[in-house]
């Protein structure tokens, strides 16, 4: 099922996938401490990146291109999605004068 | 290699598709735009596509792959495809006297609800994770914009904002999942998952690649259905779209992700519940106490809808918790599960359909205290979303309570016993604060400065014709309960197990 062989030239899959999780991470704490809404979506994007990474490291190690094709997929829908995060970021800077995560307190209870 | 026959099975996808993009030529086109004519296109789109769905229905007698394994064509994908159908129109119907009201004249808004329920339909017969994820953002995408479609009010803004937020970071979690799935196994198949872990040998615990996987994945189904501990955003979010769009969410969205869940776990986990049947016990315990606890304190009723729709994904939950590791033929009482879906579809766009007759000068109004009186002006209408709510609170004979018992008799049935207690004690909190909408509307007076109700045909129509659903399949519901059972163990052909 699986075939290692392309991985003998360079880091094995462990560093690829401690790479990804680093970046993971990163993301995660970001999404959650960040109050500026496009700090957000930057980490946002970099939790998405993290992905891709991993894919295309386990599309390496099963030597097959599956991965590949995924994180291709993977990058035209984060694109989109960003998209649509920028048209809200808009929508809520022009309501509000402000993209602090923290002034968006109207909903609650 | 491809066969064009193929086609056939996405036939309803296609038509609403086909559809949406002709809503949004006449839309773009014309700059008197008729709002009616575009509802009705609309409106015959999702019939088409129910057409072609019932001919499939009939056509398909075996679960097959087709796209090469992309899509699973079962009865469950078929079933689902009904309830996102059923859950768009009503939202259509609610909208369009609404849009008006609150003064939004956005052309895209129909093709929008086309769009994701096309995302949504081709999420519930996904079985490959690759479409699973790309029908999921299809339909994620259009929702964060229906969500701010009222450009106007901050809270829309607000909502739409949270929901993109909680949603992109939900759909991180749940691609690294999948990627992790990809990496144990080297394949994104649900059945090839379902297989693999057929094998002698094989399991969660031996492959921490797909143990960190599945995790994940939990994590992202579980902000996209509302389960706790990811349930923060959904009372927010619910209250600050519009109301129709509010309805399409909890209805619509709520459907198409736990089915896809439940393709998940009951295909590709189905032998394998022991390792994280804790987590998934927890996790349904959580929301089904979270939900209804939460729902108590509110004083503005789509709010409190909101919070009872956390509670309602929990008794789902429970349900699935009890699935049999044996083989789904061993509890076909989870196909209460579809039932429920569909019920719970069914009473909730009844009553969103009142609610959204509250507006004032253009704003919502939905605070329960609005509803005094109601019952003297309006006893139709009372009578009606009291039945609704009925329903929603599992009261016999509606189709809520027949939904509900199907869902504890899986739950005990698949040995479960813990949480159907917890389930009960939910139940039992939720007959209160369902209750109180009911004694305001029949025992509360007018309040001072009522307004008129903005009753307008298409929305009385979605009500009614939801109240009499509730009542006829709660007080003969045999035919649809065997319907949802045998589309529910149709998943039963895919499993290695």
């Amino acid at each position: 099922m699986t075939t290692t062989a392309g991985l003998a030239a360079g880091p094995g899959l462990h560093a690829w996938l401690l790479l990804a999780a680093v970046l993971f991470c990163i993301g995660i704490y970001g999404v959650l401490s960040r109050r500026n809404l496009v700090a957000i979506l930057c980490s946002v994007e970099l939790m998405a990146n993290a992905v891709n990474i991993n894919l295309v490291a386990f599309s390496r190690f099963h030597g097959d291109l599956l991965g590949q094709a995924f994180a291709l997929f993977s990058v035209a829908l984060t694109v989109a999605e960003v998209g649509i995060g920028l048209a809200i970021v808009i929508l809520v800077y022009r309501a509000r004068k402000g993209i602090d995560v923290d002034e968006l307190d109207l909903l609650r209870g | 290699m491809f066969d064009p026959g193929e086609l056939n099975f996405i036939g309803p996808e296609i038509a609403v598709f086909v559809f949406a993009l002709l809503v949004l030529v006449h839309d773009v086109m014309f700059k008197q735009r008729n709002a009616t004519i575009s509802m009705g296109v609309s409106l015959m789109g999702l019939a088409t596509a129910a057409v072609l769905n019932l001919l499939n229905m009939q056509a398909v007698d075996v679960p097959r792959e087709a796209f090469a394994g992309a899509m699973a064509v079962d009865g469950f994908g078929f079933f689902l495809n009904f309830i996102v159908l059923l859950a768009a129109a009503g939202a259509l119907l609610i909208s369009h006297d609404f849009l008006r009201r609150i003064d939004v004249d956005v052309p895209e808004f129909n093709p929008l609800v086309l769009f994701v329920a096309f995302g949504m339909m081709l999420m519930g017969s996904a079985n490959d994770l690759i479409l699973l994820f790309i029908s999921l953002e299809v339909m994620s995408l259009g929702v964060y914009v229906l969500c701010g479609i009222n450009r106007g009010e901050l809270a829309s803004a607000e909502a739409a904002l949270k929901y993109f937020v909680m949603g992109a970071f939900a759909s991180g979690f749940l691609l690294m999942g999948i990627a992790f799935v990809y990496g144990g196994i080297g394949s994104t198949r649900i059945s090839a998952v379902a297989q693999w872990f057929a094998i002698e040998g094989n399991g969660i615990a031996g492959n921490p690649l797909i143990g960190v996987g599945v995790a994940l994945l939990l994590v992202g189904f579980g902000f996209k259905v509302a389960a706790a501990p990811f349930h923060m955003w959904t009372p927010d979010v619910y209250q600050g779209a519009p109301t129709p769009v509010t309805a399409f969410m909890a209805t619509g969205v709520k459907a198409a992700a736990f089915a896809a869940l439940s393709r998940v776990l009951l295909v590709a986990l189905l032998g394998q519940n022991l390792e994280f049947h804790t987590a998934l016990w927890l996790i349904a315990a959580g929301t089904i106490l979270m939900g209804n606890i939460g729902a108590l304190v509110q004083d503005d009723l789509k709010r409190m809808l909101a919070y009872s729709s956390i509670g309602h994904a929990g008794y789902l939950l429970m349900a699935l918790v009890g699935a049999p590791a044996a083989g789904l033929a061993d509890n076909p009482r989870l196909g209460g599960i579809l039932f429920y879906l569909l019920a719970y579809t069914v009473m909730t766009v009844g009553a969103f359909a009142v609610l959204s007759f509250f507006t004032r000068d253009g704003v919502e109004d939905t605070r329960i205290s609005r509803l005094g009186g109601l019952a003297d002006r309006h006893p139709a209408v009372a009578l009606a979303l009291s039945i609704c709510l009925l329903s929603l609170a599992g009261v016999p004979p509606t189709m809520g309570f027949v939904g509900k018992f199907y869902l504890f008799a899986a739950a005990i049935e698949g040995g479960a016993i813990g949480i159907a207690v917890v389930g009960a004690i939910g139940g039992a909190i939720g007959i209160y604060y369902y209750l109180r909408p009911i004694v305001v509307m029949y025992m509360h007076p007018e309040p001072a400065d009522r307004v008129e109700l903005a009753m307008n045909p298409a929305a009385l129509g979605v009500l009614g014709v939801a109240t009499v659903a509730v009542l006829v399949f709660g007080l003969v519901p045999g035919s649809l309960i065997e319907v949802a059972q045998d589309s529910l163990l149709s998943l039963a052909a895919w499993g290695g197990v």
